[in-house]
């Protein structure tokens, strides 16, 4: 699925935006870049698929509690999504699907934890250069300080 | 019928795996097809099916694909080679069980007759 292009109309006020389904799908598309850039990639994908509202909500809900990265939480999304839009080709009915889903929470953390399994390697190497980086970063803070505030004045 | 969580966490991943082997399939239909060829038994919503099938590509029994050219993208899993063998290694043990089952009296094999729903394939 591509997101759709994201123009920055100057009669659609930022604050205004809101997901709703129920809003014709150019208009959810019809979004200021700012907002944009201001919400995630799985909730532009979640109003940009035409979903009925409360199928959005439930797959919102369920992505946003697994706290993955942000692209993981772009292809489970797309997942999610795609499983709506083919129930409801099918004509199962709304009500069905959502009573199929289950409880978001123990969805959130059924994914979670399997891909957590998926892929710890790099999760891990991840943390760890975060972790790396914001260290070397203190450092460089540290010892500029240092040097601005006890060498450089008995320099002078 | 639901089937209890422990029984399912057994029966749930082999069935997953016994229809991969037919082809390709991505989660909706799969979906359907554990719905109807084992008549609601072993149905799952999305809340089982989908941590399942990321469980079973950690294990690298599944793999998968994302397909773009539709109007939609679909994730299509397929059966690896470890997972081919983890299947036939399922299947041996599941025959095993059923084999005690049997002789145990727990079914009988006009149960497991009624047990086949229609349409059901071999």
């Amino acid at each position: 699925m591509t997101t759709p292009a994201l123009p920055a109309p100057d009669d659609f006020p930022i604050n205004s935006y809101a997901p709703s389904s129920k809003r014709p799908v150019e208009e959810q598309a019809h979004v200021t870049s700012d907002d944009a850039s201001r919400r995630s990639h799985y909730a532009i994908l979640v109003d940009a698929s035409s979903l009925p509202e409360e199928a959005g909500k439930l797959i919102l809900q369920t992505v946003r509690q697994t706290r993955l990265t942000p692209g993981e939480q772009g292809c489970v999304a797309e997942e999610l999504i795609a499983h709506f839009a083919d129930g409801l080709e099918a004509e199962v009915s709304l009500d069905d699907l959502i009573g199929q889903f289950g409880d978001t929470k123990t969805t959130a953390t059924l994914i979670r934890r399997a891909k957590e399994r998926c892929c710890p390697k790099p999760r891990f190497a991840n943390a760890a250069a975060q972790l790396g980086l914001g260290l070397i970063i203190a450092t460089a803070i540290g010892s500029a300080w240092f040097m601005l505030y006890f060498i450089a004045p008995k320099l002078q | 019928m639901k089937i209890e969580t422990e029984l399912m966490r057994g029966a749930g991943p082999m069935a997953v795996l016994q229809l991969l082997e037919r082809g390709e399939m991505y989660g909706y239909e799969l979906v359907e097809a554990l719905s109807k060829q084992s008549d609601g038994v072993l149905a799952m919503g999305q809340s089982t099916l989908y941590p399942m099938l990321y469980n079973l590509e950690s294990k690298k029994l599944v793999a998968s694909r994302v397909d773009k050219t539709g109007p939609r993208p679909r994730k299509y899993y397929r059966l690896t080679p470890k997972g081919k063998t983890r299947l036939a290694d399922g299947t041996e043990q599941w025959k095993a069980v059923l084999n005690v089952m049997f002789s145990l009296g727990v079914v009988t094999p006009d149960d497991i007759g009624k047990a086949v729903p229609k349409g059901a394939t071999a």
